[in-house]
């Protein structure tokens, strides 16, 4: 199976049109064919899945090209901190042939919000023993 | 820095799909494997089952009148359990005299005599009684049995869940053979809980059925009677089993009391298996057949009675039960889904959680919770390694050197101690002042300003200082074999007030604004972003005052 995502971009503001097309060519018939855009973490923890938006192409082709079209959320950003990063992406996924993403950026400025700012850590933790654990 | 998701979700693939695809041949030799796991442990269910289902049947066959003719302990020395009940009755059914010797459908066998003979005891010759007669075919039993065994069905259980789910997994699609949708995440979770859950009724069964009775006995043995006994026959028993062979001591002897003879093989409290036959022989070498000991016997049933009285060191071993039970709470309570999904939970835009008003901001723990939590963790495992200790201490007095159980309860112990410790410091805690902190506006934005207000309720003039500062973490929680871990790191630490007028630490306000590129609170299933308002105030000689407040920060407008 070939499948290809296309955006005119990979960095959205909150609230902006995710607008692309999905295409494919199988060797088997499609039963269903959807696009989804969803978030996932990515990091020291188990990874969390988090669907948005999903939008089902009707009647789809073994050999196909569809545009989808969605509106990225406010929350939750794309970020990365030194534990966990966020990352938005959009996925086809055709059945039962399988599914293929892409990684975009949903943030204010369309930009990735970075944890780490060393300036943002105004003060020690007053308490001893949270501080023992935090080293 | 970004980190990989170390061995936890798929990775995204960009372009043509070039999953991995595993081999008809390997997912053979998997579906083979798992196949026998499956097999054997249906077996194994269906053998339970069956039993079970032939005792609960036995509830439905009608209770008629019977006398019993004899009835005894009978004996096969050549068993692992040697001991069963031997018994003749006769009732009638159908207008004709029958007789029957069958005491329940299946048979049931006893390693330890005093069990045997507790229920001859209760059947004794000439006692008029009840059978229950099958109406299809001339069989009658005297006691219906025990549908206890049926909790032992849980263990083919796991091999039945394990091979199924193996099975499954070498054929499913998006597993042997095609990729599996990144957005369908990691649905793992749900069979962990399983497992969890599984570990916790183990633990309670072993903990409820035989460590806590055993224990019970062997505390109360301190009171029993000291009589006089012949042993009549002693040996080491081989008892096979899927870890390989065990060995106990299996010593029959006789006692008298209160002019009545009775019997019982017991040798302590505890009476499981374990391994190395040395041991056993050398305490079987000092009971020759013959030869004249002293037992201690329960002056309530004469019927049960020991050789050595207290808790062995093999108690000790019992403490595991607690170790399933933690690990299964562990595994369970980590796995459980939350109240309110990420995904929903975060699809709102900023504007619907907004709160234009102000908000009276609830600890995350309040210092009763905590105390509370800690003295039940303190009360429930000192109250069990107690036991331990006063049976160790009472060893010591006796002049014997318990060195093992001594050294094996040390950890206990130490962990006992900081669960006190922990308890009583969060008793003192309960003493410290009050805070009640009021937020404005009551969801905080980037870049937007922000006014909080606190007021201590109790002797806040104790306090040496205060400081009330807002605080961005990570939690990262994630599993590695049957443990579950939270690591945290905290991103960022906005000082709001920091005060030692002791006017002002007892009621203030402080104003100020949060940067625009903050990121908003995050809570996912494993993943966090958490922001909480603390407020710690230094106290002499005492346990500080130190709160937490859950706060909420929406994300930024866009730009």
């Amino acid at each position: 199976m070939n499948a290809t995502i296309t955006l005119p971009k990979m960095d959205f503001e909150p609230g902006e049109t995710i607008s692309g097309t999905a295409s494919w060519q199988t060797t088997q018939e499609v039963r269903t064919a959807e696009v989804r855009l969803f978030w996932q973490t990515r990091g020291k923890g188990s990874c969390d899945v988090g669907v948005v938006a999903v939008q089902t192409l009707d009647l789809p082709g073994q050999a196909d090209q569809r545009p989808f079209s969605f509106v990225a959320p406010h929350a939750p950003p794309g970020f990365s901190g030194r534990l966990i990063s966020l990352v938005w992406g959009i996925e086809l996924v055709l059945q039962p042939e399988g599914s293929v993403s892409r990684d975009i950026v949903i943030a204010p400025g369309r930009k990735e919000i970075s944890l780490e700012h060393p300036e943002w850590l105004e003060m020690e933790d007053p308490s001893p023993t949270k501080r023992r654990m935090a080293q | 820095m970004l980190l990989d998701c170390a061995g936890m979700g798929p990775t995204i693939q960009r372009g043509t799909i070039t999953g991995a695809r595993s081999g008809l041949a390997g997912r053979f030799v998997g579906t083979l494997f798992f196949g026998i796991f499956f097999l054997a442990g249906l077996l194994f269910l269906f053998l339970i089952g069956r039993e079970v289902l032939r005792t609960v049947e036995t509830y439905s066959w009608p209770k008629v009148p019977a006398v019993i003719l004899s009835s005894r302990v009978v004996e096969e020395p050549d068993e692992e359990s040697p001991y069963s009940v031997g018994v003749q009755y006769c009732y009638t059914w159908n207008g004709t005299k029958q007789v029957s010797d069958r005491f329940q459908r299946s048979r049931q066998r006893f390693s330890d005599y005093s069990r045997a003979a507790a229920a001859v005891a209760a059947i004794p010759a000439g006692r008029e009684t009840e059978c229950f007669v099958n109406p299809h075919t001339p069989e009658a039993v005297l006691r219906h049995g025990e549908l206890w065994i049926g909790l032992f069905a849980l263990i083919p259980l796991v091999f039945v869940l394990i091979g199924a789910g193996g099975v499954y997994a070498c054929w499913a699609p998006g597993k042997g053979g095609k990729a599996a949708p990144v957005s369908d995440g990691n649905k793992g979770g749900g069979s962990a809980r399983w497992f969890g859950l599984l570990f916790v009724a183990v633990g309670l069964a072993v903990l409820v059925f035989w460590y806590l009775p055993n224990t019970l006995q062997g505390l109360a043995s301190f009171s029993w009677v000291e009589k006089p006994c012949t042993v009549e026959s002693s040996r080491v028993v081989e008892v096979d089993s899927d870890d390989g062979t065990t060995y106990r001591v299996d010593i029959l002897y006789r006692y008298e009391f209160q002019e009545t003879q009775h019997r019982s093989n017991r040798y302590s409290s505890f009476q499981g298996s374990s391994s190395g036959r040395a041991a056993k022989q050398a305490v079987v070498s000092r009971y020759r057949p013959g030869s004249q000991a002293v037992c201690f016997v329960d002056p309530s049933a004469p019927q049960n009675a020991v050789l050595v009285r207290g808790l062995g060191w093999e108690a000790a071993i019992g403490l595991l039960p607690l170790a399933f039970i933690a690990v299964g709470m562990g595994v369970f309570l980590s796995g459980r889904s939350k109240k309110g999904s990420a995904a929903t939970l975060l699809a709102a835009a900023p504007e619907d959680l907004m709160d234009a008003g102000s908000r009276l901001l609830k600890p995350r723990v309040t210092p009763l919770t905590r105390f509370i939590g800690m003295v039940f963790i303190a009360a429930f495992w000192n109250g069990i390694v107690s036991v331990f200790l006063f049976h160790m201490a009472d060893e010591w007095q006796r002049g014997h050197q318990p060195w093992f159980l001594t050294l094996f309860l040390v950890p206990f112990v130490l962990v006992g101690a900081a669960f006190l410790f922990g308890a009583v410091y969060s008793l003192l805690s309960l003493a410290n002042p009050k805070p009640v902190v009021i937020l404005t506006p009551g969801v905080l934005t980037p870049a937007c300003a922000f006014e909080v207000a606190w007021s201590l309720r109790g002797s806040a003039g104790r306090l040496q200082n205060l400081v009330v500062f807002l605080e961005g973490r990570e939690e990262a929680t994630y599993r590695r074999g049957t443990d579950t871990s939270t690591d945290r790191h905290v991103f960022a630490r906005f000082v709001i007030a920091t005060v030692e007028n002791p006017l002002e630490i007892a009621q203030g306000s402080a104003r100020r604004s949060l940067p625009p590129d903050i990121p908003p609170g995050f809570a996912a299933d494993n993943n966090k972003l958490v922001w909480s308002l603390r407020v710690h105030g230094k106290i002499a000689f005492w346990p500080d005052l130190g709160e937490e407040f859950e706060v909420q920060v929406a994300a930024a407008q866009g730009r």
